[in-house]
């Protein structure tokens, strides 16, 4: 009877424990979906912020080459900056205006500019002892920067709006200056996308310049001090190149009220486990000893290969947002696999460095768990290889140095690496006994293996030295990688293989 | 599998008759240990009856290379046919071993 009772109260601390866990993991897995979400939509933003600027940009090129016609009759210049704010109607105002004495009749003084009231447009001479340019931030940023100069903001007082200034030197020939030209810009569709950048209906966003100054906040935004109270979760970025400060708060409350649901599924599962696990201990209590240490070590065993699966396939994931990132859109990739067993030693990986595509798919001998930590070796080998190597062959070598190292029981892993040049199609790879890949013409649309040099496979002769090889993908070709178990084909059915070999 | 051993003076013939899988090496590891014990030797493996193999097989192989190459012995694989032929071509044992 003693005995019973303390396995219950065991069953309700483990009960208290994983529920403890429980909502631990959910809750994670909540925040970085949050988190994921706001990502993107600050991507988005991003996005949305240098398409806007690029007005600024290209107006900005317009009125250096107006300049340049227009030297000897610098009033022509009006005609362009009034057509440049009818034009763009985020633009405030647009001004030219000249270093001192310039033009010497004009004085040290010399500026033209146009600028929007409520209803009109204004063009006027700009400069004097009363509103010297030359001590502006835009004009000082325009002269010491070679490049364009982003102001920081400030919050016209007439429209109650964000403006941004964009300057630019304007040089001739040998280099010296002729004349700075600004935009002025406003920045009010950002209060209009704020809706749009929050990734929940709960979530606030909030925008500062880098000075600090609040551009724009969604209605129920946060104070000042309220944001590190704990209440929220909250994600900042930086927008480029005007480096405005976007944070996006949600509540945690919210976040945690999202778990209460999706919580209760596995908890169900949890506490079924739990009875189930209890039953098993009240068996084990009235069975002989053997059987019960039979069945530990079983459930052991099965919760240690279940382990195994979660982090084999936690190495091979086949992500698709990872993907779709390494596809780029000028490659499109596809994985898939199923592995016989709860582990196997079918892997692959990829990633990409610039033009180059960077793959391995591989097979090792044997299943189960050996064959599985095999797995993860080989392509931690192929990550840590790839980071250096310049070649698929340097990359084969090196991970068959490592795996030759220490390999008493002769486990062998057969591979194919590759290396391909996405813009020229160029195609370099070493094989190590794996099966060869099959290329798929669009014209075609029949398959044709590659004929690659077997060498050995990895894991026997450290020191073998790969033979590597070439052949170029046409546009629209298609490289079929894959495992067929040639080495484990099925027995008495030899010729059954998924591919044939040839 | 039945695995046949014809003791000569200059090269032992080892035949293997059957399937090699992982049910012969896991289940007759006494018979695949009397070849291992022969790998000082000069030994001719004789594959004309060998139906199949796995990679359970191939590794077996490679521990009889790597026997072999530690006591001073030699290995030669002889008539191998088609099917188990292209197993040893794809997966590189033809890099590995002399086969006749």
């Amino acid at each position: 009877m003693k005995r019973f009772t303390s396995v219950h109260i065991l069953a309700a601390l483990f009960l208290l424990l994983g529920m403890g866990v429980q909502t631990y993991v959910s809750y994670s897995r909540a925040r970085f979906r949050f988190q994921e979400k706001t990502e993107l939509e600050m991507q988005i933003a991003q996005e949305k912020l240098r398409f806007e600027l690029y007005d600024a940009l290209d107006a900005n090129a317009q009125l250096i080459e107006e300049v340049k016609r227009n030297l000897t009759h610098p009033e022509n210049l009006y005609s362009k900056t009034n057509e440049l704010l009818k034009r763009y109607p985020n633009f405030y105002s647009c001004y030219v205006v000249f270093p001192p004495y310039y033009y010497p009749k004009k004085g040290e003084w010399f500026g033209l500019t146009s600028y929007r009231t409520k209803d009109s447009i204004v063009s006027c001479h700009f400069g004097d002892a009363e509103h010297d340019y030359f001590e502006r931030e835009w004009y000082k940023g325009a002269v010491q920067n070679n490049a364009g100069y982003w102001s920081t903001p400030y919050i016209d007082e007439d429209f109650d709006e964000p403006i941004y200034t964009y300057s630019n030197d304007v040089l001739d020939e040998k280099g010296d200056l002729i004349c700075v030209i600004g935009i002025d810009f406003s920045l009010k569709w950002i209060h209009n996308m704020l809706d749009h950048f929050r990734p929940f209906e709960e979530a606030e966003c909030m925008l500062y310049s880098s000075n600090g100054t609040l551009l724009a906040a969604s209605d129920g935004a946060p104070k000042d001090g309220e944001l590190d109270d704990g209440s929220w979760i909250v994600s900042r970025k930086t927008l480029q190149p005007i480096n405005i400060r976007m944070v996006t708060a949600v509540p945690r409350s919210h976040v945690i009220k999202s778990l209460r649901l999706g919580t209760l599924l596995p908890l169900g599962v949890f506490v079924l486990g739990i009875l189930v696990v209890g039953l098993l201990i009240r068996r084990i209590t009235r069975d002989e000893q053997e059987n019960a240490r039979l069945e530990t070590e079983q459930e052991v065993m099965s919760h240690e290969l279940q382990i195994a699966h979660d982090i084999q396939m936690g190495i091979l994931k086949d992500d698709k947002e990872r993907i779709k990132a390494q596809a780029n859109g000028d490659i499109e990739l596809h994985t898939f696999l199923v592995p016989m067993r709860e582990v196997g030693g079918d892997f692959f990986d990829f990633h990409r460095k610039g033009d180059f595509l960077w793959f391995i798919i591989g097979d090792v001998s044997g299943k189960g768990v050996p064959a599985a930590m095999f797995m993860s070796a080989a392509v931690n080998l192929f990550r840590a290889a790839g980071v250096r190597a310049t070649s698929p062959k340097q990359i084969m070598e090196e991970i068959n140095t490592v795996l030759s190292e220490n390999n008493p029981s002769l486990t062998f892993v057969t591979a194919f690496v590759g290396r391909l040049c996405i813009p020229t199609g160029e195609l370099l790879f070493c094989n190590a006994g794996h099966c060869a890949p099959l290329i798929y013409s669009p014209v075609t649309g029949n398959p044709s293996p590659l004929t690659p040099n077997p060498n050995i496979p990895l894991g026997y002769d450290g020191r073998y030295s790969f033979v590597e090889q070439g052949c170029m993908i046409g546009e629209g070709e298609k490289i079929v990688l894959y495992t067929d178990g040639v080495t484990e084909a099925r027995k008495g059915r030899p010729n059954q293989r998924m591919i044939s070999p040839s | 599998m039945k695995i046949n051993i014809i003791p000569n003076e200059k090269e032992t013939r080892v035949c293997l008759i059957g399937e090699l899988d992982t049910t012969v090496t896991t289940t007759q590891v006494e018979d695949l240990n009397q070849v291992l014990a022969l790998a000082d030797k000069a030994l001719e493996i004789d594959c004309e009856e060998l139906e199949y193999i796995s990679s359970a097989g191939l590794r077996f192989f490679m521990q009889l290379k790597r026997e072999s190459e530690a006591k001073g012995g030699s290995i030669r694989i002889t008539h191998l046919n088609e099917d188990v032929n292209d197993i040893f071509r794809m997966s590189g044992f033809h890099n590995l071993f002399t086969i006749e």
